[in-house]
């Protein structure tokens, strides 16, 4: 038997999570759903977080962009607010189903490597806020994840909200390859974000999901872009290097191999429509 | 009130039921207590007899068992059930006139040939209407895309892509 | 009859298709009966070993749990099969064959429950070393996973002298070729519920297939005569060739247990069930030689196929003979000699799946053909034109047919609407370094009927009532194919009555002759043939009645819109209704049953020469895609399909058809492939195995040949194979023409492409 309680404030659902053992924090459910039916976790209790006020929609506030982690990936694909990557990333999770139920903290705290808002996250200068009964932290995205479902949340923590700096210069993209062209897991996804003024590049942000145990930065290819003019030189260059640092696995999705060749196609198809884009405002 | 097991018979249930729920499902109030782990696929199919919501796959891949919630698309094996309160939900039993007419695009399903073994048909025509309630005009990639979520083993798509089209078009005028 | 036709070759609805889109139409799964029992296997979980203890007290101590049934439960021998002596247990042990073999069945109040408690059986498996490897398990010092040995099924064809042949030969071609397993993937998963009747006897609904194939095993293995078991066929969600042995299997433990607790049990798989548990697409290993003269002409083929049947034949045998006649393709070759073997393995079995042994053999015949062009510098079109199989002409088994050959129509239906070669040329004339195009031709023909492979009978009856409505029963089921609403047309293009008064059954073996398989494209063929045949007795009722009415010979009277009227004053009618009531008071039948036969099989088991199939559908393919050499994902741009049908009896069905299985062929050729290490499924769900999806859809146009033939109603050939094996052929040559590369393994994926682009 499950019980299911649906709390009426953020702080109520704290008080719960702290003094319930078994309980678990459920949002859309599309993944957690699926983890109770194979009985991979056993679950006493589930605390629907999906509707709380304070964790749904998007707000500008002062310099940044909040997003409650109860936002469905749908909305978050259609918000103009949002950076092209965040929303380009969301809008390739899964199916049109898929979107209208999970979250973008059920994406993020559910850590999977191919997790398509995580990599977008990771340029855009993501900050994490997470909340207990104890007390409130908040993390850089890049210090979230410590490997394939595995995250810094403690026990009774929750994620609460989701904070993108402003920066109306800056440019993101993202791409993802899979088996199939919808409906599909990352064999590779990657996202860049950068300031491009008068051909050069400034300050780029290069992340890739399904290439290592964590999506992972790639500061050594951003300190190759950063001031460039984008020859084909330093394209090249950056491409192979992308797919040098990369640490992917082989598994029945894709070969290690194969993850290293796309994701340089990947890369100079992320660069080249961002270079040709609107800024976003 | 509907009692309804786990994924299970409505018959020699002694479990405790502890989520009492009520929500307008194909235009009608109704209400369940309900285990909160169900999901909403079980309690259709087993408490209310909805078996045009198929169960293809389980695990939100296939789209056989899409069913509209608050006019959107969603997968009924992802759903818990606890999470139907207070929505509004269309299955497709609920397409239809009451007077048995056809939603036009279950006919231009029919007329299109874009129905074989008819398992995914029911979440295909569900994805499609709540794409064409939001676009009344779409073109094929838009298609293509907001049905993208729902597998077809048999058809191939090209002829649902036509049944939209045509349901589009009659829906227009 | 006189043509136009009313009904055939019109586009027509499914006639129960109403039933469809609304969600009235009851599948398997979605049976209520009172009492419903819940069953799941527990399986073996290992490729293979020996089962030294199983251990279900646990699993009976489970909360809801009934039962648990275990081989020493079984009535019967726990054995099933196509060909006898049948090799697959109902319940395995203690030898273990592959990683889906059921143990043990556990039934229970819930699915839930019953899942919990399988989980709690103790299996002790000393798992061996398995044999994955057809190759490895056809040496002589191999583990024998069955008593006999790894050797399934061999056959041999040989005609003409190949020796001769090749001796002649001014250029030889030769490779090897590898296709992988494809899993059938219907939407629906399999389903049976087992219900125990008050009489004593058993029914069984099931989403299946053959429902007397099922209906023999079930009688078999629960121990009642087989006249005690009904089987019944509610909708079914796609078959495509999947749903018998694991369906024969489901519903013999069911009704097993069903009849031990007095009560309807039900098994519905999961999609890893149907993925584990159910048979697959074989894969092959193809060894093809080809020798040709510098003109063009093949003077000789040479072919080794091994066919990965995986643990249990199931229906090994006959797609090791499909295979065979199938691997010379649409050619006159003069000499040929091809050994077919198919080989046990430390797999889920394979079997019958949409094409049959042909999508395989198509695609390695294909191939070489191309290779042998681009050997011999000469078009691919010109060279499968100048060796095209045309009337008069001997096939690979020696047969000739004086009729329905439309091979060269549809190549030149595929040069002409494809302009090739200008098409060619111009997918070549772009210098992208990235994207390369490419146009790829394929020529196919695939049997008709059982031919060699068994008795080809079907039974089918048709009933006029007074009212003037129709009912048809036939022995061959409908999956989804459309079947039932071609029998309807034919039913009503015969009796003169209008679509809507048809009605078809479902299939329930109290009711219909035993018709043997829903199988090798025969539905409309033979099937339609049978329902002419009973169409046709009872319009010759209708017929003489309405000539006593009008004071007419029977011969001046026309059927049409439920009307009975004189063909030289068509002002003068009668309702049908009418005609058929006063029939029904004289005393004239309005019920036929009838039996199409087709002409029996004449061939020689040594050599495979002889009338095997009652006819070919012959098809040409051209496809032209565009490959990103950086990605390896391949976009098609255009796809022709040319099948010489017969005639076609409702374009929409036959479009749909066309259709359906040129994606599965896309799917076979680049997407598809059950991955397994160590003889576990590593892909048992849709997230991994990649069944296309909306975005894969191919532009597809189908370009209709009606060569018909005498054995068809009306003239037809069935449709719903052949498409797929020239799909995946030409897609494989398309590539392979992109990229400058010889693509010989499917599926092609794009990291295949790639690992041949980076080497």
């Amino acid at each position: 038997m499950v019980r299911y309680i649906t709390p009426h404030s953020l702080n109520e659902a704290l008080q719960i999570l702290d003094q319930e053992e078994h309980c678990l924090p459920l949002a859309g459910g599309t993944d957690l759903t699926l983890l109770v039916r194979d009985r991979t976790v056993q679950v006493e209790c589930l605390l629907d977080i999906s509707k709380l006020p304070e964790l749904v929609g998007v707000h500008q506030e002062g310099g940044e962009i909040r997003i409650g982690p109860s936002t469905t990936l749908a909305d978050v694909a259609s918000s103009p607010q949002l950076p092209t990557a965040l929303r380009t990333g969301a809008g390739w999770i899964g199916s049109p189903q898929i979107r209208a139920l999970g979250t973008i903290g059920g994406n993020i705290c559910n850590a999977s490597p191919c997790g398509d808002t995580l990599s977008p996250l990771l340029v855009l200068g993501g900050r994490f806020r997470l909340r207990s009964a104890g007390g409130e932290r908040e993390v850089p995205a890049e210090a979230f994840f410590l490997g394939p479902k595995r995250t810094i949340l403690t026990r009774g923590e929750l994620l609460v909200g989701i904070h993108l700096p402003r920066e109306d210069d800056r440019r993101s993209t993202f791409r993802k390859i899979g088996g199939r062209g919808a409906q599909t897991i990352a064999q590779v996804n990657l996202a860049i974000s950068a300031c491009w003024r008068e051909g050069i590049l400034r300050q780029p942000r290069l992340a890739v999901g399904s290439a290592a145990p964590t999506p992972i930065r790639i500061p050594a290819v951003e300190r190759i872009l950063d001031g460039q003019s984008l020859g084909d030189e330093v394209i090249a260059e950056a491409a192979e290097r992308t797919a040098a640092e990369i640490r992917p696995i082989c598994d029945q999705r894709a070969s290690d191999r194969y993850r290293r060749w796309v994701v340089r196609a990947l890369f100079r198809d992320a660069l080249s429509s961002l270079t040709e884009q609107e800024v976003y405002g | 009130m509907s009692e309804i097991n786990t994924r299970g018979s409505t018959s020699g249930g002694t479990d405790f039921k502890s989520v009492p729920i009520a929500f307008r499902l194909n235009g009608r109030p109704v209400s369940a207590c309900i285990d909160g782990g169900l999901r909403a696929l079980d309690l259709l199919r087993e408490g209310f007899g909805l078996t045009g919501v198929k169960e293809g796959c389980g695990r939100g891949e296939c789209g056989a068992c899409t069913i509209l919630l608050d006019g959107r698309p969603v997968n009924a094996c992802l759903l818990l059930a606890a999470k139907l309160e207070g929505c509004e939900v269309l299955t497709i039993e609920g397409m239809a006139s009451p007077d048995g007419t056809l939603h036009p695009l279950q006919a231009a399903f029919l007329k299109a040939g874009a129905v074989q073994c008819g398992f995914c048909t029911p979440g295909m025509v569900l994805a499609a209407k709540s794409l064409l309630d939001a676009r009344p005009n779409p073109n094929e990639e838009e298609i293509a895309r907001a049905l993208s979520g729902n597998f077809c083993r048999c058809t191939g798509y090209t002829k649902i892509i036509k049944a939209v089209h045509l349901a589009a078009e009659e829906m227009r005028r | 009859m006189t043509a136009p036709f009313r009904t055939i070759g019109q586009p027509v609805s499914k006639i129960d298709g109403v039933e469809l889109v609304t969600g009235r139409a009851r599948y398997t799964a979605d049976l209520q009966f009172p009492g419903t029992l819940q069953a799941v296997a527990r399986r073996a979980g290992f490729a293979a070993g020996l089962l030294h203890r199983l251990d279900v007290e646990e699993a009976r101590r489970s909360p809801g749990v009934v039962l648990v049934l275990t081989p020493a439960d079984l009535p019967g021998p726990n054995l099933i099969g196509i060909l006898p002596p049948f090799d697959q247990p109902l319940l395995a042990g203690p030898e273990i064959r592959h990683e889906g073999d059921s143990l043990a069945l556990v039934v229970a109040e819930t699915q839930d429950q019953a899942e919990a408690a399988a989980s709690l059986i103790v299996a002790e498996i000393e798992p061996f070393p398995p044999l994955l490897d057809p190759e490895e398990a056809m040496r002589p010092e191999a583990r024998k996973i069955h008593p006999n040995g790894n050797l399934t099924f061999a056959k041999q064809l040989l005609k003409g002298d190949v020796e001769a042949g090749f001796s002649l030969a001014e250029v030889i071609v030769e490779d090897t070729y590898r296709t992988s397993v494809q899993d059938h993937a219907y939407l629906e998963p399999e389903a049976v519920l087992a219900v125990p009747e008050s009489d004593g006897r058993l029914t069984v609904y099931a989403s299946c297939q053959s429902p007397f194939h099922l209906r023999g095993h079930i009688a078999a293995n629960t121990g009642l005569p087989a006249s005690r078991v009904k089987v019944v066929q509610p909708f079914v969600g796609g078959s495509f060739g999947g749903k018998d042995d694991a369906v024969t299997e489901m519903g013999s433990l069911a009704g097993a247990a069903a009849l031990k607790l007095g009560r309807p049990v039900r098994i519905v798989h999961s999609r890893r069930d149907s993925f584990l548990g159910s048979h697959a697409r074989h894969a092959a290993i193809i060894h093809l030689k080809t020798g040709a003269l510098r003109d063009g002409t093949i003077v000789a083929r040479q072919a080794e196929i091994l066919l990965d049947g995986g643990a249990y034949a199931s229906e090994s045998p006959f797609v090791v003979m499909k295979a065979l006649i199938h691997v010379a393709g649409p050619y006159k070759i003069p000499h040929l000699r091809v050994d077919c073997r198919a080989v046990y393995t430390n797999k889920r079995q394979a079997g019958a799946m949409r094409g049959f042994g042909v999508p395989q053999v198509t695609f390695a015949s294909e191939s070489q053909i191309d290779a042998l062009a681009r050997e011999l510098s000469f078009d691919p079109w010109e060279l499968r034109r100048r060796n095209a199989l045309t009337v008069g002409e001997a096939n690979a088994t020696g047969q000739v047919f004086q009729e329905s050959v439309g091979l060269i129509q549809t190549l030149e239906l595929v040069k002409v609407e494809g302009e090739w070669p200008a098409c060619w040329e111009k997918a070549h004339a772009g210098s992208n370094p990235r994207f390369k195009r490419g146009v790829g031709l394929a020529a196919m023909m695939q049997g008709i009927s059982n031919g060699a492979e068994g008795v080809d009978v079907v039974g089918a009856s048709v009933q006029v009532s007074q009212d003037g409505s129709v009912l048809v029963g036939l022995g061959l089921t409908e999956l989804g194919q459309g079947s039932r609403t071609a029998m309807a047309q034919i039913a009503a293009e015969i009796l003169g009555v209008r679509l809507e008064k048809i009605s078809v059954r479902q299939v329930d073996t109290d009711t219909v002759h035993d018709s043997g398989p829903t199988v090798a494209s025969r539905t409309t063929t033979v099937g339609g043939k049978a329902v002419w045949m009973a169409a046709q007795a009872v319009r010759t009722s209708l017929l003489e009645m309405a000539g006593l009415m009008f004071k007419a010979p029977a011969e001046a009277i026309e059927l049409g819109e439920d009307l009975a009227y004189l063909r030289e004053n068509q002002e003068a009618q009668i309702p049908l209704a009418q005609v058929a009531t006063a029939a029904y008071w004289t005393g004239f039948p309005l019920m036929n049953l009838a039996f199409s036969r087709a002409p029996d099989a004449q061939y020689d088991h040594e050599t495979h020469q002889g009338q095997i199939y009652i006819a070919y559908n012959y098809g040409a393919h051209l496809m032209e895609v565009e490959v990103d050499t950086w990605t390896g994902k391949v976009r098609v741009l255009r796809h022709l399909a040319s099948h010489d049908v017969g005639k076609v009896i409702n374009p929409l069905g036959v479009e749909g058809q066309v259709e359906g299985a040129a994606l599965m062929g896309l799917g076979f050729a680049h997407l598809e492939e059950v991955l397994q290490e160590n003889g576990k499924v590593r892909n048992a769900n849709f997230a991994d195995y990649q069944i296309p999806s909306f975005a894969e859809r191919l532009p597809t146009r189908f370009l209709a040949v009606e060569e018909a033939t005498p054995n068809g109603p009306f003239g037809a050939k069935g449709i719903g194979e052949p498409p797929l094996a020239g799909t995946a052929a030409a897609f494989a040559n398309a590539v392979s023409d992109a990229l400058g590369i010889s693509f010989t393994r499917l599926p092609i994926t794009p990291q295949r492409i790639l690992e041949a682009l980076e080497g």
